[in-house]
């Protein structure tokens, strides 16, 4: 019974609410014509605008309300006085009807204009919003935080992005620790710490440079509450061989930030053949291509004798028996607001064995033998590095960054070689020594002008003693009898010290204009000793393979560069003025020389329209001589090889062509690029080289005119019926140059590669898909013979996402060398699986390499002068079971 | 027979109209887009009040020159400026279209859209004075963003900028929640000049807004695209999510009313 009351009463309640009073007329003016478009405000008395409506084009107009009282009815037109009248509505009015009158009334032709405020707000480049607002409770990282943050996407693979575009860093309280390798923060830090979250667009990593250097850049700061409480996160995963022997990776994150201090702590213990070095390689030395203040990055001491062995294009982890470790501290102290200091230190050790067995066969100049090198080599190294980093900022224009680092290595490389039979063992022990220190100073003195004068200092020292316990060199010294091993000790040594002032000015037309002055000296010094012994006794130093070499440049230059837009033209020139101060000191002979030279450089850019791109680009490039091309007496850079500079100064020319044609765009079903270069040295160093058995002597030399030519293609093709690309690579390239071999006259020696390959590669949307390709390669030389030979290489890829929690990789890999007899086809297979186990917490791993346990690998090279079969040895097959853990 | 009369009633209705004051009106805008391309441009609002009809024309204007840049390769940064053409969107209220001409990628489209009835609260009692004329507070949602208005009942006409209408009187300033699109008035006058309307017969070739907004505007990445993208890959690459501008969207209007069920 109640119940219906209540719904009886609901319904009369409901019936009441919707009770609506219904005004209507129609709006008149004095000539008793209709008014369309007449606007009725109904207001109550305290002015507020209780409902309104229009007219119709006959005048008639509606409204509807449900409120009862005292009202007032607005009527007003364009060209007509406002009218108001009075109304009342009570709960038993249904309708009013209200006709109105309205007087016409002139308007003003004169124009208002309204003094607009500048706009409400122009959205800075920098967004910040605050933690709080997102935070939930069960957010354990970084990342499930961004991931709510509007405009913040993060994916799958944990790649950060603000619109569409990928953060270049996530830094902490402005604090970089990983450039673009963040996930390591963005996935273990807990995120409650956090006051709020920036987004910095057009960032640039010099701020003094902001809205002046050309970016589109976007990063994210995550500022750290004024009261953080510091606590240690990270993550650890360890590897243990499975079915194979010990094999074993431990890897470990540990951070800890605080407001003023941050820490973070990384180690590496493996001899699964992984590098650890790479991971904090950006942390040493940070690469930015062409970013202003930047000098003598590429000033370092060059080697002139090498123990480790490279493998050319074949995975280097396949070859790298080594026992890593690796710890490294880095620290950030913020003692106030205007001070910053950065600290990172680390210490790496490495053993690694190589294993190589080469065969050499060489036929030049009636000359025909063949040598066999059975390596095995030990390399161990140990490296301790520091950088300090110091950042004052005076003003919010003008800032002071100063850099020192150290770096101490020593290195230690035995082999075991067996030379045609002979036991030898070689000795080679070097350090490396490195002190830098960089100042720069930032001062932008105008909204768009900003001026930067660095200076730069670094001294470099390469010791190396290399011992041989054997005597090759019988032919070169036929006197010596009771030789049996010889030794090398040199050292080179590099001062650097510069300076450069870098202008940089945003035209009115947006166009940037960039000015630099500066100054660099060099100086190397070259000391090489090269001895004949008995045991221990050196019996003689031989005069032609001593050097003690003194060689300075000192490089005053003017580079400009500016870029010129017009429409869908782009046109960048660049002029580099420097006259050079060289002065060479070979042991008693002193020399200078002061060579003046410009280099230009002319690109142009067209986009003919959106599916033509053109870019083209000449340069000429005059390049000063290095240490190694101008010492002047042999040196030992092998064991069996010498060789020496040119003694005397010299400047190389080249000029260089550059064009590339792009049809369509990559995303595109059907896009073809084709990227054709020349190049064409007006002279270049070349080497007049005297080959025997036991020994090789290289003499540099100048010769004129060198070639080289590289034509490029690749075509995509997208076929919807089977949901796969297909791609096509064709390559051309041929160089041209000329030595002498044996006392030979100059020779011609044409080198042509050319390749050309296909892949195959599914867009499945699906759990599974394929990726397939394979690539022949001819590599021909001519010299007085001709020998080519063409290799192939496949490949076969193939991955399983069965869930979000679980999917499997396979990747198969096949190498036939087309002029190996037997044993020309090798096959690798590796896979690797992932299941994670608790989802941000831990994940399980399995990895398995070199599945059908492949122990060797050879491989085929030509030459001018012959050619080479190396077999390397590889690690064998392992399986490991990896856990990632999340603290 | 029927149309023959109707085209006399249309002459009489037109011509009866005529022989009155013929009325426009004008104001001009100062629009600000804070999306990444920073963008400041000019609108100029005109109302034909006797044929019920607006014409919003947005002329290009870039003063603030912001350029993004594009990193072709290795080989060097460069500036970009996107090109900007007059657009203008016409409103036929009697027929409730809207015909506009849009700029997307370069590329011009005539489009044909509906007026949508905006639902304004007015149920504000703040008021601002901007320049001479006092204005009131409506909040409003259209297509997918929700907006603060400004206007003022002492110019009794419905109209705004944009696609914007029916509150009692002229909008004389909106902007959306987050600030990315902002319209301020600076100019008004009451005028007898006949301004160009489009005669939407002209406008060819003419799509709907549902093409436009769907296949050109806001295309979303079909299976088959993103097939493509991902067999575009090179070797050890994984294609993990697909998007590209328009799949995000930052334009005025982002959601459509023939997307809801």
């Amino acid at each position: 019974m109640g119940r219906i009351l209540t719904i009886f009463s609901f319904l009369l309640f409901s019936f009441f609410s919707f009770s609506q009073t219904k005004v209507s007329g129609k709006v008149f003016n004095s000539e008793k014509k209709q008014v369309p478009y007449t606007n009725i405000i109904l207001k109550n008395v305290t002015q507020d605008i209780i409902s309104y409506t229009y007219s119709d084009e006959k005048g008639s107009y509606t409204l509807r309300t449900n409120k009862t009282g005292n009202f007032i009815l607005v009527f007003s037109a364009l060209g007509y006085k406002t009218k108001e009248t009075s109304i009342i509505i009570s709960k038993e009015t249904k309708t009013i009807t209200q006709n109105i009158t309205l007087k016409e009334q002139a308007f003003e032709l004169t124009e208002v204009i309204i003094e607009a405020e500048r706009p409400i707000k122009v959205k800075k480049d920098t967004i910040e919003v605050k933690v709080n607002k997102f935070l939930k409770a069960n957010d354990a990282t970084v990342e499930d935080l961004l991931k709510k943050i509007p405009g913040v996407t993060v994916d799958n693979e944990g790649t950060i992005k603000v619109g569409n575009q990928e953060i270049e860093k996530l830094m902490v309280d402005g604090d970089d620790f990983f450039e673009r390798g963040y996930k390591i923060l963005s996935k273990n830090m807990p995120p409650d710490q956090l006051e709020k979250v920036q987004i910095l667009q057009k960032y640039s990593n010099n701020r003094l440079l902001k809205n002046i250097e050309e970016s589109d850049k976007v990063a994210l700061n995550l500022v750290l509450k004024e009261d953080a409480k510091r606590q240690w996160f990270g993550n650890f995963s360890a590897s243990y061989g499975l079915v194979s022997e010990n094999r074993y990776e431990l890897k470990t994150y540990s951070m800890n930030f605080g407001k003023k201090n941050k820490y973070i702590l990384l180690t590496n213990f493996n001899n699964l053949g992984y590098d650890s070095t790479g991971d904090i390689n950006h942390l040493i030395r940070p690469f930015r291509i062409g970013e202003p203040a930047s000098i003598g990055d590429n000033q370092q001491v060059q080697s002139l004798l090498s123990l480790r062995f490279g493998q050319g294009n074949f995975k280097k982890s396949r070859t790298n028996f080594n026992n890593a470790e690796l710890i490294s501290l880095n620290a950030i102290f913020n003692p106030t607001k205007k001070l910053k200091i950065k600290t990172l230190a680390f210490f790496n050790w490495d053993e690694n064995d190589f294993f190589q067995n080469t065969s050499e066969t060489f036929t030049a100049n009636n000359t025909n033998f063949m040598n066999t090198e059975d390596y095995i080599v030990r390399n161990t190294k140990q490296i301790s590095f520091g950088k300090l980093d110091v950042t004052y900022n005076f003003s919010s224009t003008q800032m002071l960054e100063a850099i020192t680092k150290y770096n101490n290595g020593d290195f230690f490389d035995n082999t075991n070689l067996l030379f045609n039979g002979n036991s030898t063992i070689e000795n080679l022990q070097h350090q490396n020594t490195l002190f830098d220190q960089k100042i720069s100073y930032t001062n932008k003195f105008t909204d768009k002008k900003v001026f930067l004068l660095t200076g730069r200092f670094i001294d470099e020292k390469a010791p190396q003693t290399y011992r041989i316990n054997q005597f090759f060199y019988e032919d070169l010294f036929p006197n010596k009898n009771n030789i049996n091993n010889v030794q090398q000790q040199s050292e080179d040594q590099m001062l650097f010290a510069g300076f450069n002032t870098h202008l940089l000015d945003r035209r009115k037309n947006e166009n940037l204009f960039e000015l630099q002055f500066g100054n660099e000296f060099r100086q190397d010094k070259l000391i090489s000793e090269f001895s004949l012994l008995n045991n221990e006794t050196i019996v003689d130093n031989p005069t032609d393979y001593q050097n003690n070499t003194i060689y300075s440049v000192n490089n005053l230059y003017i580079k400009t560069k500016y870029l010129f837009a017009f429409n869908k033209l782009k046109l960048i020139g660049n002029l580099g003025i420097h006259q050079l101060f060289n002065r060479l000191q070979n042991n008693q002979i002193d020399d200078t020389q002061n060579p003046f030279f410009i280099n230009p450089s002319l690109s142009v850019n067209w986009e003919i329209n959106s599916k033509n791109k053109l870019t083209t680009s000449y340069s000429y490039n005059s390049t000063n001589a290095g240490i190694l091309n101008v010492y002047p007496n042999f040196i030992l850079t092998g064991f069996r090889s010498f060789s020496k500079g040119i003694g005397t100064f010299n400047q190389l020319d080249t000029s260089s062509l550059s064009f590339n044609y792009q049809l369509g765009n990559w995303s595109d079903r059907f896009f073809a690029n084709t990227f054709i270069l020349y190049s064409k040295n007006h002279d270049f160093f070349s080497t007049n080289s005297i080959i025997n058995q036991n020994f090789t002597q290289a003499k540099k030399i100048i010769i004129k005119d060198r070639e080289f030519l590289n034509a490029n293609t690749t075509i995509d093709y997208y076929f919807r019926w089977i949901t796969s690309n297909l791609k096509l690579n064709l390559g051309y390239s041929q160089s041209q140059f000329k030595n002498i071999i044996n006392n030979s006259n100059l020779r011609n020696v044409t080198s042509v590669n050319y390749n050309f390959g296909f892949e195959l590669r599914s867009g499945f949307s699906g759990f599974f898909n394929y990726h397939f390709g394979t690539k022949w390669i001819t590599s021909e030389i001519r010299t007085t013979i001709n020998n080519a030979f063409t290799d192939n290489n496949s490949f076969l890829d193939l991955s399983f996402i069965f869930n979000d929690n679980f999917d499997i990789e396979l990747q198969a890999e096949r190498y036939f060398f087309g002029n190996l007899q037997n044993n020309n086809t090798y096959h690798f297979f590796d896979f690797e699986g992932r299941y994670k186990l608790f989802k941000n917490k831990m994940t399980l791993g399995l990895i398995g390499k070199n599945l059908f346990d492949t122990s060797h690998f050879r491989n085929f090279n030509i030459n001018d002068i012959g050619s080479s079969t190396v077999e390397y040895r590889l690690l064998p097959r392992f399986v490991v079971l990896k856990l990632e853990y999340r603290f | 027979m029927k149309k023959t009369i109707f085209y006399i009633y249309f002459l009489l209705f037109t011509t009866t109209f005529l022989s009155q004051n013929s009325k426009y009106f004008r104001a001009t805008y100062n629009i600000y887009y804070n999306t990444e391309l920073q963008q400041f441009k000019e609108g100029e609002l005109i109302v034909d009040v006797n044929n019920n009809r607006t014409i919003f024309h947005i002329k290009k204007k870039d003063i603030e020159k912001k350029a993004s840049k594009l990193t072709n390769g290795n080989l060097s940064d460069f500036t970009v400026k996107y090109k900007d053409v007059n657009r203008f969107i016409q409103m036929e209220f009697e027929q409730s279209r809207i015909y506009s001409k849009e700029t997307h990628r370069d590329k011009i489209y005539y489009v044909k859209d509906t007026i949508l009835k905006i639902k304004w609260n007015t149920n504000y009692t703040d008021e601002k004075k901007i320049g001479s004329l006092i204005c009131k507070k409506a909040t409003g949602q259209f297509r997918g963003r929700n907006y603060e208005a400004w206007y003022t009942t002492k110019i009794p006409i419905r109209f705004g900028p944009y696609k914007f209408h029916g509150l009692p009187g002229l909008i004389v300033s909106i902007s959306d929640y987050t600030n990315t699109f902002v319209w301020n008035i600076s100019s008004y006058s009451f005028t007898s000049e006949i301004s160009n309307f489009k005669n939407p017969k002209d406008l060819k070739p003419i799509i709907s807004a549902k093409k436009y907004f769907t296949d050109i505007r806001y295309k979303v990445f079909d299976q088959n695209e993103k097939s493509r993208m991902q067999s575009k890959l090179p070797k050890g690459i994984k294609l993990v999510s697909v998007t590209t501008d328009a799949n995000i969207r930052k334009g005025i209007e982002t959601k459509f009313e023939w997307e809801e069920y």
